[in-house]
C-alpha cells in the first residue's frame, strides 16, 4: 500500500521511506531541497558512515601526523582501512571489487599502499623509525620516501608468492636501493612462507641488516623490519 | 551542511525522475549524461542508478564505493556531510 507522507519530511529523517507515492510534485519537492543544499542522496549509508567513523579515529590522525599531504596516498590509505574493516565482515565480493577498482585506477603501487594500511603496517613502521630517535620531521621524510617508493621498500608475501623468486627480488631491491628499512610482510596462510623468505634474505645480507618483527597470530600477520646497521665512521 | 539521505527505498522510476531534474538521464541501469554513460570522476567508471551518491552545489554524482567516497572527502573535506 502506498503512503502519502511528505517525501522531504521523510528524507530529512535520514532515509526515504518505502511506500511513498512519488508524484511529479513530490519529486520536485525533494529536488528543491537538494537545490537548496539541504539534502544529499546516497543509495545506502554503510560506506560513507564507515569512512566517516574511520576519519575520526586515532589511527587516521596518526597517519596524517606522519604523512606529508598527497591526495592519492591519503585516498589509498583510507581505502586500505576500509578493506581492513571489510575483512571482518568476510564480504569477499565487496573486497575483491574494491581491489579491482584500486588496481584499475592506481595500478600495483596503489594496491600496495592500500595493503600497507589494511595490514596495520603504518603504525608499526612509524614506531620502528621513532625508536631510532628520529624527529617528527625526519619520520615524515622517511614516510614520504616509503610511499613514493613502496615497491622497493616493502615485500608483500601472499600464498601465491614463490619463495625462491621472492628472495631474489628482495635481495635485488635491497642491494640496489640500500634502504634504511625494508619490510617483509605476510597475511593469512603466508605466515610460514614469509618466515622462511626472511631467514633466507637475512642469511644473504649477513651483517648489513638486523631484523625486528611483529606477529599477530590472531590476525594471521607477520611483519619483519629489516633495519640497516649504521656504518661505523670512526 | 546537507543532510545525507538514503534513497535505497526510493523506486527506480523516482530516482530516474530526480536525476533528470539534475540534468542527467538513465538507461534504467546507469546514469547517463548527454546520452553517454556518466563516469565517476574519481575512478572513471560508469555509475549504476542503484549505487549513486548525489551531492548538491555543482551537483556531483559519483559511485558509492570506498575509493570514490574517500576521494570525495579528500576533495570536499570532513564537514561536507
Amino acid at each position: 500500500m502506498q503512503s502519502d507522507c511528505d517525501p522531504v519530511e521523510s528524507a530529512t529523517k535520514g532515509a526515504v521511506k518505502a511506500g511513498i507515492e512519488w508524484s511529479e510534485e513530490k519529486i520536485l519537492q525533494v529536488y528543491q531541497a537538494f537545490k537548496n543544499k539541504k539534502l544529499a542522496f546516497i543509495e545506502d549509508r554503510e560506506t560513507i558512515d564507515r569512512i566517516q567513523k574511520q576519519r575520526r579515529k586515532g589511527e587516521w590522525e596518526h597517519f596524517k601526523t606522519y604523512t606529508p599531504y598527497d591526495e592519492e596516498i591519503y585516498i589509498l590509505f583510507q581505502t586500505g582501512l576500509t578493506l581492513r574493516e571489510l575483512e571482518e565482515t568476510e564480504d569477499r565480493k565487496k573486497i575483491d571489487d574494491i581491489i579491482k577498482k584500486i588496481h584499475k585506477r592506481y595500478k600495483t603501487k596503489g594496491i600496495h599502499i592500500a595493503w600497507f594500511a589494511q595490514n596495520g603496517l603504518f603504525s608499526k613502521y612509524v614506531t620502528n623509525i621513532l625508536e631510532t630517535g628520529a624527529t617528527t620531521q625526519q619520520t615524515r621524510d622517511e614516510v614520504k620516501i616509503l610511499f613514493g617508493n613502496i615497491d622497493n621498500k616493502v615485500a608483500f608475501i601472499s600464498y601465491k608468492s614463490k619463495p625462491k623468486q621472492k628472495v631474489g627480488e628482495i635481495i635485488a631491491k635491497i642491494r640496489v636501493n640500500s634502504p634504511e628499512t625494508f619490510i617483509i610482510s605476510s597475511v593469512g596462510g603466508a605466515m610460514k612462507a614469509c618466515g622462511k623468505i626472511k631467514d633466507e634474505v637475512m642469511q644473504q645480507l649477513s651483517s648489513q641488516y638486523f631484523c625486528e618483527y611483529y606477529e599477530s597470530e590472531q590476525k594471521g600477520k607477520k611483519i619483519y623490519f629489516l633495519n640497516r646497521i649504521a656504518e661505523d665512521i670512526t | 551542511m546537507p543532510e545525507l539521505v538514503s534513497i535505497k527505498e526510493m523506486p527506480r522510476d523516482a530516482k530516474i525522475a530526480l536525476i533528470k531534474k539534475l540534468g542527467y538521464d538513465s538507461d534504467g541501469k546507469f546514469v547517463l549524461k548527454k546520452g553517454k554513460k556518466h563516469l565517476d570522476k574519481y575512478i572513471n567508471e560508469p555509475i549504476r542508478i542503484n549505487n549513486m551518491f548525489i551531492y548538491p552545489g555543482s551537483t556531483l554524482i559519483i559511485d558509492n564505493n570506498p575509493l570514490s567516497i574517500s576521494a570525495f572527502f579528500e576533495e570536499y573535506g570532513d564537514n561536507a556531510i
